[in-house]
């Protein structure tokens, strides 16, 4: 899933990337308001995390810009105006969710994931595919009661996967939700990423659960 | 003397009151008692006149002819009247029963007129006289009277018991009605200042109704006696300047918070993921790095909120000592030398001939501090900033400048204000969150000068600072 980040305090917009990146997530960071309206009008990201007090332009006109488009992004405000009216303010110009800082990362984590939850419209937390499991909160995966052990990112390409599980995913929806801008990838990245997701999730005996629809993209389920 | 309004208007309308139901119960009553005593008098001269006619000459002799015998008010008998006839001479014709043998006052008038007096009876008792001299009819066959005996004086006198009672009476009536009249005076008095005073009632009413969450409320003018227009136009600029000023504080503590909430944020956030799995040692060093340079900021930030607090509280200690204007501008330079060359600031500095100094050098320190960082941060990349110190009337002009300028003069009013930015959606969090100018201006008033701020031609900020050459602790 990627998400933009847009905050001007260096410190904080770094460690909270690193931690997304770590927890599985592409994320793109923006420093002021200007930046992170570029960003945000040219790609598709599923949680925009967006500080309120920006340099150039601020957090709540850039929302304003954004629902004006119609854009359909996540947003969760992250800002240390706690009060009230700018709670109201920021949920009636089309916030999803608000967090006041200081805040517990774990916390971001979980809200992060209850707003790509709400996006793919998945209420609850642990995705079932035929024998397979995905549990969102925890982010573990299990095929046929057997734990199965993923890095961050393979995780994050199955959770895409499988919150669209029985649809085409092409490469392209892969590429804007799993790669930021910085990521330094090959164009076979995406055929690596699937051949070792297939190697921990198949077994033999049991049916293939990740179809290559060739010139389209992949799909998770079972093939009728 | 303090105390209730209205107790204090009631008290002097009720002594007002005192005076005039009195004054004019005293004037009433003697009115009406001198209007007694007038028909008192003209009683007795009527009776006077009645006796007279009855008095002739017969025989040569003056007579009082009494038909029916004495009037009975002339008898000896309580309360009694009396009359006495006199010669010219001074002789007793005839005198009323009630006297017995005792005399009235003799009293002989000066003319014609009756003449009304005061006396004391005979017996005692204090009387009204009146006397009038007249010479008797006579029988147009008797011989004329002996001019010895002519005119006589006949003087009726009466008890004054019936006027004293009257005007005890009169007292009594006068005091009773006058003292309803004042008690029915007072207490309309007092409900009509009651009613006068309702608007001060309301009023406090809805002052009373004010709190640090509702100073947006102004009193309403409408339908206020002129009387308190002014006292609510005060009230309502007094709310003004309190609410002015809650809002600055309110505004001052969310400013504070935010400048301490979003790194404390960060400092939190940045430990957690570094801590959520092991790392590399040089991971670490670099996550050390960056969290002390924000704890730095931090203590910067209290630091400054610190002395300008103090600084606005009067309670900032100046140590005056004697030192190198000029050494001082090297070292507080030295830090931001990097920056600037960084940046490709074209710097220029004079000022190294000025001399001594005698000044609060720590104090003065901050403020060059604050200014040449605002001047490294805000010039343009590839700009000019200068450094220009003179010594026009043995006082200290101190000018830095840099090109880049984006502030409207408007903006520039704000400077001095705590925690106000150029840049309305702010610049970065940490640095320069708007303290660093009111600070400077707190503390160049401590030392007995001045900053303001000017924008030159094209660009170009400036700051000035001036002052004294020694310093006074005042």
């Amino acid at each position: 899933m990627r998400i933009l980040l847009v905050e001007d305090f260096e410190l904080l917009r770094d460690s909270i990337a690193q931690g997304l990146r770590e927890a599985g997530y592409a994320v793109d960071a923006a420093s002021d308001g200007e930046e992170g309206l570029w960003y945000a009008e040219s790609n598709p990201y599923d949680v925009l995390i967006l500080d309120l007090m920006l340099p150039k332009l601020d957090g709540l006109s850039l929302l304003g810009r954004l629902r004006e488009k119609n854009t359909q992004t996540h947003v969760l405000i992250l800002t240390a105006r706690d009060a009230t009216e700018d709670r109201v303010r920021g949920l009636d110009l089309g916030a999803d969710d608000y967090l006041v800082k200081p805040f517990v990362f774990a916390e971001l984590l979980a809200r992060v994931r209850a707003l790509v939850r709400r996006k793919y419209q998945v209420k609850a937390p642990v995705i079932r595919v035929a024998d397979l499991e995905v549990d969102t909160s925890a982010r573990r995966v299990r095929r046929a009661g057997r734990a199965v052990e993923l890095s961050a990112r393979e995780y994050a390409f199955l959770e895409l996967l499988a919150s669209r599980a029985g649809q085409v995913v092409t490469r392209a929806d892969i590429w804007n939700h799993l790669y930021d801008f910085n990521s330094a990838t090959e164009s076979n990245v995406v055929e690596v990423f699937i051949a070792h997701l297939r190697k921990k999730i198949e077994e033999p005996g049991r049916p293939r659960l990740i179809h290559t629809r060739r010139g389209h993209g992949y799909v998770l389920g079972e093939v009728q | 003397m303090t105390g209730s309004l209205r107790r204090r208007i009631l008290a002097g309308t009720a002594a007002a009151l005192v005076v005039v139901f009195a004054a004019l119960a005293v004037v009433l009553y003697v009115s009406v008692r001198a209007w007694l005593l007038g028909e008192m008098d003209r009683g007795l001269v009527a009776q006077a006149r009645a006796l007279a006619a009855l008095t002739e000459v017969h025989h040569g002799r003056v007579i009082m002819d009494f038909d029916s015998g004495q009037p009975p008010e002339f008898l000896a008998v309580e309360h009694a009247q009396f009359f006495e006839l006199w010669t010219s001479g001074g002789n007793v014709l005839a005198r009323s029963p009630s006297l017995g043998d005792r005399d009235l006052s003799h009293q002989v008038p000066p003319g014609e007129a009756p003449a009304v007096r005061f006396v004391t009876l005979p017996n005692g008792r204090a009387g009204r006289q009146v006397a009038i001299t007249f010479s008797p009819g006579h029988d147009a066959n008797e011989a004329p009277t002996d001019a010895a005996i002519l005119p006589v004086t006949l003087q009726v006198a009466r008890d004054m018991h019936d006027l004293t009672r009257a005007a005890a009476s009169l007292r009594r009536i006068f005091g009773i009605a006058c003292g309803a009249a004042l008690l029915i005076c007072v207490g309309l008095s007092g409900w009509l200042i009651r009613r006068a005073l309702r608007p001060l009632d309301a009023i406090a009413g809805r002052i009373s109704q004010v709190g640090t969450r509702r100073l947006a409320d102004r009193l309403d003018a409408n339908n206020v006696p002129t009387e308190l227009l002014p006292i609510v136009g005060r009230l309502n600029e007094l709310l003004s300047r309190l609410e002015a000023a809650f809002n600055r504080e309110r505004a001052f503590s969310a400013d504070v918070a935010h400048e301490l909430r979003t790194p404390l944020a960060g400092l939190e956030t940045a430990l957690e993921v570094c801590l959520s799995r092991p790392r590399e040692s040089g991971d670490y060093q670099k996550l050390a790095t960056q969290c002390l340079r924000t704890v730095r900021d931090m203590h910067a930030l209290v630091d400054n909120l610190l002395v300008l607090a103090r600084a606005e509280a009067g309670a900032l200690a100046v140590r005056l000592t004697q030192f190198d204007l000029a050494a001082l501008l090297d070292e507080c330079w030295e830090p931001f030398g990097a920056r600037a060359a960084s940046r490709r600031l074209l710097v220029s500095r004079n000022g190294h001939g000025v001399g001594p100094i005698t000044t609060d050098r720590e104090k003065l320190r901050l403020v060059l501090c604050n200014l040449f960082d605002n001047a490294v941060t805000y010039a343009d990349p590839g700009g000019r900033m200068s450094i220009d110190v003179r010594r026009p009337n043995g006082r200290i002009e101190l000018h830095v400048s840099n090109t880049g300028n984006r502030l409207t003069c408007q903006q520039m009013s704000h400077a001095f204000e705590r925690f106000w930015r150029g840049d309305p959606a702010r610049a970065e969090t940490g640095a320069h969150c708007g303290l660093g100018l009111p600070l400077c201006k707190e503390l160049m008033t401590l030392l007995g000068g001045d900053i303001s701020l000017e924008s030159t031609e094209a660009g170009t900020f400036l700051a000035k600072v001036t002052m004294p050459m020694q310093a006074a602790i005042t």
